[in-house]
C-alpha cells in the first residue's frame, strides 16, 4: 500500500463574502491548488465537495464552468469533519488505485445563514426535545468549560489565555478573517454567550470560505507532502458514568491515527485543532496525547503550543481566528499544515517541522458526545 | 422432484424459525409485516415523546434496554421498531446537576438567559434539561418539573457544596 500524496494547496481568505456566490469563492481556492500543483485541469478524475448548509448538489455547481469533463463529483456532509471526511473518502479512492488526481475542495458561506450559533439538525426525538430545551453547540462546550473549572483542571484565564493565543496567531494569518490581538482582560469582558465562555472565546459565525487539494497517487509538485494516516470516527451513545472531558471520540480517533502513522505523539511538530470554543484546545491536547490527561493548562502555560514553541498548536488562527466555514475547516487545516511542512507560512512559520497532524470533531446530536472525528497525520 | 421440494422448503421454514430469536425484534416484525407497521405509524403523533408518567408529583420516564438495562431519555416512541427491545421506566425523581451553564445568546424564541444542565438520576441515566430556581450549580439536588416552554424543566431543591 503506497501512501497518497497532497501535491497542491489552496485557499480563500476566510470572511464574509456574502455579495459572491459559491463558484467564485470555490474556483479561486480550487485554481490555486492545481497550479501549486502543477498539474492541468484536465488531469483531475474526480472531485470530493466537502459542504455543510450550501444545498445539493454544490460540487457539480463549482466544477461545471471549469470543463471537467464530466468527471464524477462526490459531495460529502459530516458537519465540522465534513473537509477531512472528504480527504479521507479520497485517500481511499487513491489508495484503491481508482483515480492518479483527485481534487478535494472544502466550502462554506455562513453568512447566509443570518449569524447566531449553528442551529442543530432536528432530525431525532431526542435532539428536538433537548434544542426545545435550549441545547446548543456553545451551550455543550460551556458545561465542559465549567465543568473543567470545577475540577480545578484550569482557570477562567487559561480558557482566555487560548483566545489570546490564537487570535495572535490569526494576526499573523493574511487568510484569518480576525485579525486583532487580544488581551486576558478583553477576552474575560466581552459579552458573555454561555457561561463561562464569553463572545471572543468562540469561533465567529459569520464567515465564508473555500479551501482546495489535490491530491494524487504519486508524489508531483514542488514538495509533496505524505498522507501518513486518515481516520474518521463516529460518536458512539454516552453513557451516564461518562466524564466529559474526556473527548472520546476524538481520543479514539488520534490513538487510530498514530498506528497507522507508526509515530507517537513525540513526533508531531505542528498541529491545527479543532477549536470552536476554547475549551475544546485544552481538551483536545489530552485527547491528542500531548500531555497527560489533567496537564492542558500546564501546557498551555508553558508557552510551548505557541508559534516558535515545541509543539505550536493552531499556528494560522484555529477556528476562532481564522474562522470556521464548517465544510471548508477540515480541508483548511490540512492547507495550514501543508504550508508550514513546505515552509511557505511566512510569518507564522514553526520552523522546519516534518509531522503535523489535524483533527475535527463536530455534529451535535443528543445522547452522543460528538457526532465525527478525524484525525489526519502529514509528514515531508 | 417436486416431493424432494416441498420437503426442503418444510425443513428451510423450521430452520428461519429456530433462528428467528436471534434476528433483531425490528427485523421479525416489521420485515415481515410492512403493512402492520405502517398503519401502526400513522395511529398516532410519534415525532413528540411521551416524557411523563402517570401520577403526581411529576416523574420522567425512560426506555430500558431489556437485556443490558442501558436507559434512553427520552423514551422511544410507540411507532419505534426498537420498542421491543425495552420497556418503559419510571425515572426517580432526584437528580444531581453534573454540570450546568447559563445561556446568554440563543434563538430569539427564548426568554434569554437560563440554565440548562445534565443532571444525573439513579438508574442511571443522565438527562439533558432547563434548569429553574436559585443555586443552581455543579452538585446541586433537583426534581423534574413541567414547563411551559421546553416542556420539561429541573427545579433546584438543595444547593450543592460551596466552590
Amino acid at each position: 500500500m503506497t501512501t497518497p500524496y497532497i501535491c497542491g494547496a489552496g485557499m480563500t481568505r476566510f470572511g464574509r463574502h456574502p455579495a459572491v456566490f459559491a463558484p467564485d469563492l470555490a474556483h479561486h481556492a480550487i485554481l490555486t491548488a492545481v497550479a501549486d500543483a502543477q498539474i492541468a485541469l484536465r488531469d483531475i478524475e474526480a472531485v470530493y465537495c466537502a459542504n455543510v448548509f450550501g444545498g445539493m448538489i454544490l460540487g457539480q455547481t463549482v466544477v461545471r464552468d471549469l470543463r471537467l469533463g464530466g468527471v464524477p463529483v462526490y459531495n460529502v456532509e459530516n458537519a465540522c469533519a465534513s473537509g477531512a471526511t472528504a480527504v479521507h473518502l479520497a485517500r481511499h479512492a487513491l489508495l484503491s488505485q481508482q483515480y492518479e488526481n483527485v481534487l478535494v475542495l472544502g466550502i462554506e458561506q455562513l453568512t447566509r445563514l443570518g449569524g447566531g450559533a449553528i442551529p442543530l439538525q432536528r432530525n431525532d426525538d431526542a435532539t428536538d426535545l433537548f434544542a426545545r430545551a435550549g441545547l446548543m453547540l456553545p451551550a455543550v462546550y460551556a458545561m465542559r468549560a465549567a465543568r473543567f473549572i470545577q475540577q480545578k483542571r484550569g482557570t477562567l484565564q487559561d480558557l482566555a489565555a487560548v483566545a489570546v493565543k490564537n487570535r495572535f496567531h490569526g494576526s499573523l494569518n493574511e487568510y484569518a478573517q480576525q485579525r486583532a490581538t487580544t488581551t486576558i482582560d478583553e477576552v474575560l469582558a466581552s459579552r458573555p454567550v454561555a457561561e463561562p465562555l464569553t463572545l471572543l472565546q468562540c469561533c465567529p459565525s459569520q464567515v465564508d470560505g473555500a479551501a482546495a487539494l489535490v491530491l494524487s497517487r504519486r508524489p508531483a509538485g514542488r514538495s509533496p507532502v505524505a498522507i501518513m494516516a486518515s481516520v474518521v470516527r463516529s460518536g458512539e451513545p454516552e453513557s451516564p458514568g461518562d466524564d466529559i472531558l474526556d473527548a472520546q471520540v476524538t481520543a479514539k480517533a488520534a490513538r487510530l491515527a498514530y498506528e497507522q502513522a507508526g509515530v507517537s505523539p513525540s513526533d508531531i511538530d505542528v498541529v491545527e485543532l479543532h477549536d470552536a470554543f476554547t475549551i475544546a484546545e485544552l481538551l483536545y491536547y489530552e485527547a491528542l496525547g500531548l500531555v497527560p490527561k489533567g496537564d492542558a493548562a500546564r501546557l498551555l502555560r508553558s508557552g510551548e503550543t505557541h508559534v516558535g514553541g515545541r509543539i505550536p498548536v493552531n499556528p494560522s488562527g484555529g477556528l476562532i481566528a481564522k474562522g470556521h466555514p464548517l465544510g471548508a475547516t477540515g480541508v483548511a487545516q490540512m492547507v495550514e499544515v501543508t504550508w508550514q511542512l513546505q515552509q511557505r507560512a511566512g510569518a507564522r512559520q514553526c520552523g522546519s517541522p516534518k509531522i503535523g497532524l489535524t483533527q475535527c470533531t463536530g455534529g451535535g446530536i443528543a445522547g452522543v458526545e460528538h457526532a465525527a472525528s478525524s484525525v489526519h497525520i502529514l509528514g515531508i | 422432484v417436486a416431493r424432494l421440494s416441498r420437503r426442503v422448503a418444510f425443513w428451510e421454514s423450521k430452520r428461519l424459525k429456530k433462528f428467528d430469536c436471534w434476528r433483531p425484534a425490528h427485523s421479525r416484525t416489521s420485515a415481515a409485516e410492512p403493512n402492520a407497521f405502517m398503519r401502526r405509524m400513522k395511529t398516532a403523533d410519534h415525532t413528540t415523546p411521551q416524557i411523563w408518567a402517570e401520577g403526581d408529583p411529576p416523574r420522567l420516564i425512560a426506555s430500558q434496554h431489556k437485556r443490558t438495562l442501558v436507559m434512553r431519555f427520552p423514551p422511544f416512541s410507540a411507532g419505534s421498531p426498537l420498542t421491543a427491545e425495552h420497556e418503559l421506566v419510571p425515572l426517580a425523581r432526584e437528580g444531581v446537576v453534573y454540570s450546568c451553564t447559563v445561556v446568554h445568546r440563543g434563538p430569539k424564541s427564548f426568554s434569554l438567559p437560563f440554565y440548562v444542565g445534565y443532571v444525573d438520576l439513579p438508574g442511571p441515566v443522565r438527562v439533558f434539561g432547563r434548569i429553574r430556581g436559585s443555586g443552581v450549580s455543579i452538585g446541586a439536588a433537583c426534581v423534574p418539573v413541567v414547563d411551559e416552554e421546553a416542556g420539561y424543566a429541573f427545579e433546584v431543591t438543595r444547593q450543592g457544596p460551596a466552590r
